[in-house]
């Protein structure tokens, strides 16, 4: 090991050496090591050897995303997809809570979906307040007329007629009744 | 704030406030280098695209925790590196990872096995010849070695930023890093001797 600088020996150097290359020390660093490396044959050949294993990285092809994968992210994203996983059809799902989607001018997919969404839900308000009308109105045929309470039918029933009681006015039901309420004890007459 | 940050901070609120076309932007600016970043993780063309895909919509969703201590790309490229280590988890690679901790193995590993050098890639070689010889000895080393290389010798990222992405100190990016290449050197020289030289 030939280490001749003044500032360094071999053994603080190397450790160095790697983060020179990399361009990590700082100026103070870095002078007392070059100088060491101008000196010392051992350490400019581990210097040598750290670049020779550098130049494999060296980049390959450059890569470059696909045509409209930006947009196609952003409708995911938006859509409420949450990556990872079968991706889920952008229309199915609500998108986040958090972002309330814009309707960026222009964008005729962004800006449809908000608007059939609006229209399903009027339409379904509307169906569930005509139900509840409907449901309101056969109540209120079913049960307007009905007494209330039991002394309520008692005055009514007191009120009507016997045809109005029986629904009849033939003078055979009339006949009937009034042996129905005729004194107890009396033999009925016999129409032979 | 430099003007892409601020640019980058820009995109970010309008994200958040709904503007899908803020977003598009967004990963507009970053996706060649999210995908160059990802491919050194998978070689497949479908898996790729899913992975970046994945990246940015992971990132959407995950905008309100950028609090833009860190750049957005050392934030974005975390979630990258983060999507594609699951991914490779889910797969079911990294064997190495399994039955040693790669920490405690690294140079003393090549201890005995002769001074023996990679010599740099040769002239005649095409560029894409040097890459596939590349990967193929980057696939040997576990993740966290792996990543530590790619993101210093493909994305030149500094060491700091390395530190902030994988959450370690410097001290721990250098030692890693040390190791790293010491395991690379190793596995380059074992599947292709040939790109060897005798030591001094």
């Amino acid at each position: 090991m030939v280490g001749r600088s003044v500032e360094l020996t071999c053994k603080d150097a190397a450790p160095l050496v790697p983060s020179y290359l990399d361009g990590e020390l700082t100026e103070p660093q870095a002078a007392p090591l070059r100088q060491h490396l101008l000196g010392c044959v051992a350490c400019r050949e581990v210097a040598k050897d750290a670049k020779a294993l550098s130049a494999w990285f060296e980049p390959g092809s450059a890569v470059q995303a696909p045509e409209g994968f930006a947009a196609r992210v952003a409708r995911r994203a938006f859509a409420g997809d949450l990556g990872e996983g079968p991706v889920a059809a952008p229309e199915q799902v609500e998108p986040p809570a958090r972002v309330q989607p814009a309707v960026p001018p222009g964008t005729a997919t962004a800006g449809a979906q908000p608007e059939e969404g609006a229209l399903l839900s009027f339409v379904l308000r509307l169906t569930a307040a005509a139900a509840v009308l409907l449901l309101t109105l056969a109540a209120a045929i079913q049960f307007g007329d009905r007494p209330a309470t039991g002394e309520d039918l008692r005055a009514d029933w007191d009120d009507m007629s016997l045809e109005e009681r029986y629904g009849l006015d033939d003078p055979a039901m009339e006949e009937a009744e009034r042996r129905r309420t005729a004194p107890r004890g009396g033999r009925p007459t016999e129409d032979r | 704030m430099e003007q892409a940050a601020q640019e980058d901070a820009t995109l970010v609120q309008e994200t958040m406030e709904g503007n899908q076309l803020s977003f598009q932007l967004l990963v507009e600016r970053y996706q060649d280098r999210i995908f160059g970043l990802v491919r050194h993780y998978t070689r497949n063309a479908v898996e790729l695209e899913d992975l970046v895909q994945d990246t940015f919509i992971k990132a959407f969703h995950r905008l309100e925790t950028f609090q833009h201590q860190s750049s957005f790309s050392t934030w974005l490229y975390r979630i990258a590196v983060n999507t594609s280590l699951d991914f490779l988890k889910r797969r079911g690679r990294n064997p190495v990872q399994s039955v040693e901790d790669p920490e405690l193995v690294g140079a003393a590993g090549l201890a005995g096995r002769g001074p023996r050098e990679v010599a740099a890639p040769d002239a005649d070689l095409e560029r894409q010849e040097v890459a596939d010889v590349t990967h193929e000895a980057l696939e040997e080393l576990p993740e966290i070695f792996r990543t530590v290389l790619i993101l210093r010798e493909f994305e030149e990222m500094a060491y700091q930023d390395i530190a902030d992405l994988l959450g370690i100190s410097i001290g721990t990016v250098e030692s890693r890093l040390f190791r790293a290449r010491a395991r690379f050197k190793e596995a380059l020289l074992r599947l292709h001797p040939e790109f060897g030289q005798d030591g001094r």
